[in-house]
């Protein structure tokens, strides 16, 4: 198992990355200990110096999280057909207790090193550096986020093994199981459609108010978090039957399969990207430094005009696969 | 508009090949005029020429760009104000092989993010201007040593500097094609630039282009000349 | 925004500018990089292209196969056996094989001979596989002689050779006619080698393969999709242990990329001085080695992947054939079928490219982080 070109490959790159970002979050605890804030000349230049090295370990660390994410769920679809029991990717990672728990580490990952980045770009642009603190502070969470990313696709891969019989997602989402996600299953669509919708509206009209007049940035950035929740649930709740015309199959995974016309594969980054801005758009409203009065604002709605483009863009794809689906529910 | 105030700058410090280059220079450039560093070889020209541009940053005392401190400013920012502010030309034309003409004058501008049809058309105009419109696509180790300090000069306006810097710009060159270069010099200080050159060459004395003059040794200032209230003292310019 | 993307179009012409001026410089590392990508991609190319293969042909593979186990060997089954495997609930259709292994001293290799379904040779008569067929330099009209079980020659027209295309399960078959097999192993009417079944509902195939060894318990039952997944396994490994072996030139890659990051010239110093100097930051030296990093790994990613692409789908792979294939006398000329798949494409970037940038990371940013000062004085 361990031995396919893709295995191989995440577990290279997680690899790589939670060295990299190990090595930064040590730089970070170092730097953290010995601030003064009347550093001199030369420390200064040394600090900027490191500081360059990782921005960049963390700008590598964001644009591997996509190909890795997609590959993860790819390979875990890929290779269902070596479980018994393994319909879909929800299968091949329920084979050991690592699969999933990897997913979300990889998810926390992608969204932590997209708001350190909008930190990041905020503080080159003061003249006093005034995100530095913040910045790696938040290193200093990332650092372990990667390792335990390495360690669970290790733990993951080596130990997979092809006659396990696991559970299809069936046994997951279905309505005969139990858990957060059977719960979600269970959600009726009377509640869970108006719950979508009802949260994506005013997350999309205060994106709005937000580039037109300025305001409710921070509040933008709250919804934006909370609106990936809820569409998540309501994907298992009522949209994922829909696609599939089945009332009974709410898998979050199969909606990336070929014989549904890879919709995943749309909504998915739609989502990601809309809430990753979003978020971003949000923490760069709250910042409130006076050497940054002007930049800040500026990077905030340019993430805001992204995040609300991606994330009607996902809106009216959803509504579009919901009206051209057979289904009555 | 620059000002140093008490600065220093020494090489490897608490190391055995300690070197001060400079040592406690207080002194101030006004605009659009033309100030000269005048001194021997390792009087600290060059690094002073360096501090006075944000190339280098000062161990002691603090540089002040029209009222702002640039000696503590982070890498990015000082960067962007040099950019903007100071031409630079060196002293061995510092040009880099293999490109061509063209490509080096626009290398400057190129982490500004102007517009690339921009900074090409800036770029062509002053290769023109400074004589060197037929050469635009050659490479530049083809020049002539006054070719390649015209197209130094060039490079030095991309960015429409303020301020231009010049260290020994008459270095590797003849009687002939130094005057050319004292001339287009001089041109710049007609339309507004203001100039800082360094140099021990007595032709640089000679024409009534340096309106300043400041004597150093040792990294040290000696005396400061202002030409235009002073007559010219011949016996001064000793290289 | 607009002057994001104009400033790394400038850094991008300057990169490539750079590139063009240095390549001999940058040659060595280069053909290495593609070398590398070339090997790894044709070992993942092959091996999947293999996979694809075996999984079309156990497409037309019985979905159960019985055979009878007697003191734990495969052993000859009896007709009445077909039929109470026929009667069980699920069976769509039952069929009794005929099939053998012979080994041809002619040629030091193990004949498969096999009794077809259908559009069986006359008497007499036998169809080759085009492997077989050229290692003994036969065509249709000449003959074939080989011992029987008893050691009595006999001789076999060769009426037709079979479909190149099927090379790959063919090298080593010869298909006859139920009576000259039965005659040539001396093996009685009624008995059969093995049973293939059918069944009704695909899903229910565990089920049925129980019901088997219910009725039959001195059987063993084959079931399609454990070979699949044998084979699978057995590719995946034999994938697996080049690109093991390969990861040692990927290291020797990686220190390649990293010595030749690290020396810079006194020249390229010079240059980054002079960038500085001019009113480059660290942040954009920085970003133009990234960016040269960057091309650099997709010219030869395009090109080694490209040669890998031609090298087995075209050329026949030539340079894996004996570990992937195992190891055999027969080796069929055939063709694999080429499928672009986009995670195997990922997969092999991330297997090439990121050495790389590991690799090149620090010794890169030092370079870019050089102070310009110390650079000019040198």
């Amino acid at each position: 198992m361990i031995f396919q070109p893709a295995a191989l490959a995440l577990l290279l790159a997680s690899s790589l990355n939670a060295l990299g970002l190990a090595a930064a979050g040590l730089f970070a605890l170092r730097m953290l200990r010995h601030w003064n804030p009347d550093v001199g000349s030369e420390a200064q230049i040394a600090l900027e110096r490191r500081t360059h090295l990782v921005s960049t370990l963390v700008v590598l660390s964001l644009l591997l999280s996509l190909p890795m994410l997609a590959l993860f769920t790819h390979t875990a679809d890929a290779m269902a057909p070596f479980f018994a029991g393994a319909m879909c990717a929800v299968g091949s990672l329920q084979a050991n207790a690592w699969g999933l728990p990897a997913l979300w580490v990889m998810l926390a990952g992608f969204f932590l090193a997209a708001a350190w980045l909008v930190l990041h770009r905020l503080d080159t642009r003061g003249w006093d550096q005034p995100l530095l603190l913040a910045k790696y502070r938040l290193l200093l969470l990332l650092a372990p986020l990667a390792l335990a990313q390495a360690a669970l696709l290790w733990l993951y891969f080596g130990g997979l093994k092809a006659e396990v019989i696991t559970s299809c997602c069936g046994s997951l989402f279905g309505p005969a199981a139990t858990g957060a996600q059977a719960e979600l299953s269970a959600l009726p669509e009377a509640i869970a459609r108006p719950l979508f919708f009802v949260t994506l509206t005013p997350t999309l009209a205060a994106g709005a108010v937000f580039l037109a007049r300025g305001r409710l940035g921070r509040v933008f950035g709250m919804l934006a978090g909370l609106n990936f929740l809820v569409a998540l649930a309501a994907i298992v709740a009522f949209f994922a039957p829909h696609i599939y015309e089945q009332p009974h199959h709410h898998c979050p995974f199969c909606l990336l399969q070929a014989e549904h016309g890879y919709a995943g594969w749309l909504l998915y980054p739609l989502l990601f990207l809309g809430t990753a801005a979003g978020l971003g758009a949000g923490l760069a409203a709250g910042v409130r430094a006076a050497s940054l009065q002007a930049e800040a604002p500026r990077l905030a709605a340019a993430l805001a005009r992204i995040a609300v483009a991606a994330l009607a863009a996902f809106g009216a794809a959803v509504s579009f696969y919901l009206w051209r689906s057979n289904l009555v529910m | 508009m620059i000002e140093l105030v008490g600065v220093g700058k020494t090489f490897n410090p608490g190391r055995d090949n300690e070197f001060h280059a400079v040592r406690e220079v207080s002194l101030s450039i006004e605009a659009g005029r033309v100030t000269a560093l005048r001194g021997p070889s390792g009087s600290g020209k060059t690094t002073l020429l360096g501090l006075i541009g944000g190339l280098t940053r000062p161990s002691v005392g603090r540089v002040r760009l029209q009222g702002r401190d640039i000696s503590a400013l982070p890498e990015r920012f000082l960067t962007a104000l040099r950019r903007d502010t100071f031409g630079f030309v060196f002293q061995q034309f510092q040009l880099i092989r293999d490109l061509s003409v063209l490509d080096n004058v626009m290398l400057p501008a190129v982490p500004t993010g102007r517009p690339h049809a921009d900074i090409r058309t800036r770029a062509l105009r002053l290769l023109d201007e400074v004589g060197l419109g037929r050469r635009a696509a050659a490479r530049v180790q083809w020049l002539s040593g006054g070719e390649a300090q015209r197209a130094a000069i060039a490079r030095a306006l991309i960015n429409d500097p303020p301020v231009i810097l010049a260290d020994e710009p008459t270095a590797h060159l003849d009687n002939v094609l130094s005057r050319q270069i004292l001339e287009i010099l001089a041109d710049l200080r007609r339309r507004g630039r203001t100039l800082v050159i360094a140099s021990h060459d007595p032709l640089v004395f000679e024409t009534d282009l340096v309106e300043r003059v400041i004597d150093l040794r040792d990294g040290r200032v000696l005396t400061v000349h202002d030409r235009s209230t002073v007559p010219m003292d011949k016996s001064a310019c000793r290289p | 925004m607009n002057a994001w993307i104009e400033r790394q179009r400038g850094l991008i012409d300057t990169t490539v500018a750079n590139l063009r001026r240095r390549k001999a410089r940058n040659l060595g590392l280069f053909m290495a990089y593609v070398l590398l990508v070339f090997l790894l991609a044709s070992v993942v190319l092959f091996g999947d292209g293999m996979r694809r293969e075996a999984r079309l042909l156990l497409e037309g593979a019985p979905e159960l196969v019985v055979q009878r186990l007697t003191a734990g060997r495969h052993d000859l089954m009896p007709a009445q056996w077909l039929q109470r495997i026929a009667g069980l609930r699920g069976v769509a259709a039952v069929e009794g094989r005929l099939w053998g292994y012979h080994h041809d001293a002619a040629v030091g290799a193990n004949l498969t001979l096999q009794v077809p379904k259908e559009a069986a040779p006359a008497a007499g008569r036998v169809h080759l596989g085009a492997t077989l067929a050229r290692l003994r330099g036969l065509a249709p009209g000449d003959v074939l002689s080989l011992r029987d079980h008893a050691g009595q020659p006999h001789a076999f027209v060769v009426e037709a050779l079979l479909d190149s295309r099927s090379e790959l399960v063919s090298a080593d078959l010869v298909l006859l006619g139920e009576a000259d097999f039965r005659a040539f192993f001396g093996i009685a009417a009624g008995l059969y080698t093995d049973a293939a079944l059918r069944v009704v509902n695909p899903l229910e195939t565990r089920t049925v393969a129980e019901k088997v060894l219910a009725r039959l318990p001195a059987t063993r039952v084959i079931s399609r999709e454990e070979m699949r997944r044998t084979y699978d396994a057995v590719f995946n490994w034999r994938q697996g242990l080049p690109l093991m072996a390969l990861s040692v030139l990927l290291a020797a890659f990686a220190l390649l990329a990293w010595d030749k990051a690290s020396g810079l010239s006194a020249e390229e110093r010079r240059e980054i001085g002079i960038l500085k100097a001019l009113g480059w930051d660290s942040g954009d030296v920085l970003a133009m080695k990234l960016w040269e990093g960057a091309l650099l790994s997709l010219l030869a990613f395009l090109l080694g992947y490209t040669l890998a692409w031609l090298h087995v789908f075209y050329a026949g792979a030539p340079l894996f054939e004996p570990v992937l294939k195992g190891w055999s006398v027969l080796y069929p000329r055939f063709a694999l079928a080429p499928e672009v798949d986009s995670s195997r494409i990922v997969s092999l970037a991330l297997l090439t490219v990121l050495p790389y940038v590991a690799a090149t990371l620090v010794p890169v940013w030092r370079a870019a982080t050089l102070d310009p000062d110390a650079v000019m004085r040198e």
